[in-house]
């Protein structure tokens, strides 16, 4: 029953990241295609233009604004149509079928976070595979280090732990709305303002737990030395250290694993509780 | 009328089979409004039950609650012998008042759904039945007129064999002819021995099929009985009776 559940959610959830995550690669093939560069002069380094004309280069400007909306839309696309669906398939008129099937709540919910996952990973994957065909070009390894992701020395190990921890904070942001959907529909009246406000005040919170949370281990001698060289690192590009931002990352990753914990389970908790659908 | 504390329909034909459904002090409030009141009630097997009331009686409350759409504020409720979970859904099969299928779904699709999550579809049903309506399967949900759309889903719900069938309004705002597709679909499909339980206020539509009826109004159950007994009692029809008590509650309020 699990894997039917999450089969029919996934079958909604990823038509837009289907979607978006083409028209993404799209604009990085194209992207590649009208790189262009500037010519110089041997000898005398004098500049002489570029070697595409300018309607190329306009389109590949075009293309360079394109990836950056398109990466944003592909993500918070997807988190809205999670919380869509959650809202119509919980509480709005299809919650009458959710609500009536042969299934335990628990499971429902279960179903609920891992298409939430599935989803919030296919994302993930979508823009890294647009951004490993951007690398294949000087352009495109330019327009990756802009996002601020990998600056100066690409560490694979690093790669991996922003992406980890990324993927992190973007559940731990849904989850916030999904429990804001839960809390604001056991009210009798203006449910839908009550979930935004809700969710908004649970992101809220959780950016400050995590604040409040480096600000403590901040206290800790080790860490704040570890802050202190890592921030030396940042301020000299060719010394940079991977490795601290590794264990930076990783204490992010674990603040924003036990935000996701007790989120799931709160929501767990409060469905167990029975809905009242309108 | 009585006003019972325990509401059993007395059905002519008793058996010895505990009933299907089993309410106690079943009560339901929405901030501070009291919907439904301390309602004790046991539904029957076999039988076809109309549950009568007034616009905003508390009708659609009660059959939420035997769905787990809503969750009581205080009371009990036991289908077959246990607590409303995923056994008591398996054996119940719901008519909401709003269409509630995924409209971006094709007909197949939703045949699909309904043969994946409950054992006890009959797909050969549906299908015979979406013919009789001319109905092609690879039609999406969302092109389909709102009483299409009824029709489709009542085809989906009769098409369980199911226990208990629980139809909430299913004759409201639709033509005569549609009435009576509807009422020939409920009553050629639903299986031997279940009991179908159905909420209205347009009795004179469905007065015939009834064998029990339960008054409803201001959230309390105020008269349960067999039809016939009822139209004996009284030497009238349900329609007559439904109406003469609910004009004499109305006088009473004010």
């Amino acid at each position: 029953m699990l894997a039917k559940l999450i089969k029919y959610d996934l079958k909604y959830l990823l038509k837009s990241v289907a979607l978006f995550g083409g028209l993404l690669l799209i604009c990085a093939i194209l992207f590649n295609i009208t790189g262009y560069h500037e010519i110089i002069e041997p000898g005398n380094d004098a500049w002489l233009g570029y070697n595409r004309p300018s309607m190329i280069i306009l389109l590949h400007t075009i293309f360079y604004n394109a990836i950056f909306v398109v990466v944003i839309w592909l993500i918070l696309n997807s988190i809205m149509r999670i919380w869509h669906r959650y809202r119509t398939s919980f509480f709005l008129d299809e919650s009458y079928l959710t609500h009536t099937l042969p299934i335990k709540r628990s499971t429902l919910w279960i179903a609920k976070f891992l298409s939430t996952v599935i989803t919030l990973l296919s994302v993930l994957a979508a823009i890294a595979f647009s951004f490993a065909v951007l690398s294949l070009s000087p352009n495109g390894k330019d327009l990756i280090a802009s996002f601020g992701i990998f600056p100066h020395k690409p560490n694979p190990f690093y790669i991996v732990s922003y992406i980890i921890t990324f993927f992190t904070q973007l559940l731990c942001a849904t989850m916030c709305g999904l429990l804001g959907i839960t809390l604001g529909n056991r009210a009798q009246n203006h449910r839908l303002r009550k979930s935004i406000f809700f969710g908004t005040a649970f992101y809220i919170l959780c950016g400050l737990i995590l604040i409040w949370g480096l600000l403590l281990l901040n206290f800790i001698p080790d860490f704040r030395a570890m802050i202190v060289d890592l921030d030396v690192n940042l301020s000299t590009p060719y010394a940079f250290d991977p490795i601290l931002m590794i264990k930076l990352l990783s204490i992010v990753f674990i603040i924003y694993s036990t935000l996701i914990a007790t989120l799931y389970f709160s929501n767990r908790a409060l469905l167990q509780k029975g809905v009242d659908v309108d | 009328m009585k006003n019972p504390t325990k509401n059993s329909i007395k059905s002519p034909h008793k058996t010895a089979q505990a009933p299907l459904v089993v309410c106690k002090n079943l009560s339901k409030s929405f901030e501070r409004q009291e919907v439904l009141r301390n309602i004790n009630l046991e539904i029957p097997r076999g039988k076809i039950i109309g549950l009568l009331g007034q616009n905003g009686a508390g009708k659609s409350t009660f059959i939420k609650l035997l769905n787990d759409l809503l969750t009581p504020t205080s009371g009990s409720i036991l289908i077959n012998g246990s607590p409303i979970g995923p056994e008591s859904k398996r054996i119940i099969t719901y008519l909401p008042e709003r269409t509630y299928l995924d409209k971006t779904l094709l007909i197949r699709d939703a045949l699909q759904y309904f043969s994946e999550f409950y054992d006890n579809f009959n797909v050969d049903k549906a299908e015979k039945l979406l013919q009789e309506l001319n109905l092609a399967e690879d039609m999406q949900i969302n092109k389909m007129s709102k009483g299409m759309q009824e029709k489709l889903q009542l085809i989906l719900v009769m098409s369980r064999d199911a226990e208990l069938y629980i139809l909430d309004e299913p004759l409201g705002g639709v033509d005569p002819a549609t009435r009576d597709y509807i009422l020939n679909t409920i009553l050629t499909n639903f299986k031997e021995g279940a009991s179908v339980l159905i909420s209205t206020h347009l009795i004179a539509d469905i007065e015939r099929i009834l064998d029990e009826v339960i008054f409803i109004d201001h959230g309390e159950i105020i008269l349960t009985e067999s039809a016939d007994s009822l139209r004996a009692k009284h030497d009238a029809s349900i329609d007559e009776i439904f109406r003469q008590t609910f004009k004499n509650q109305t006088h009473a309020s004010l």
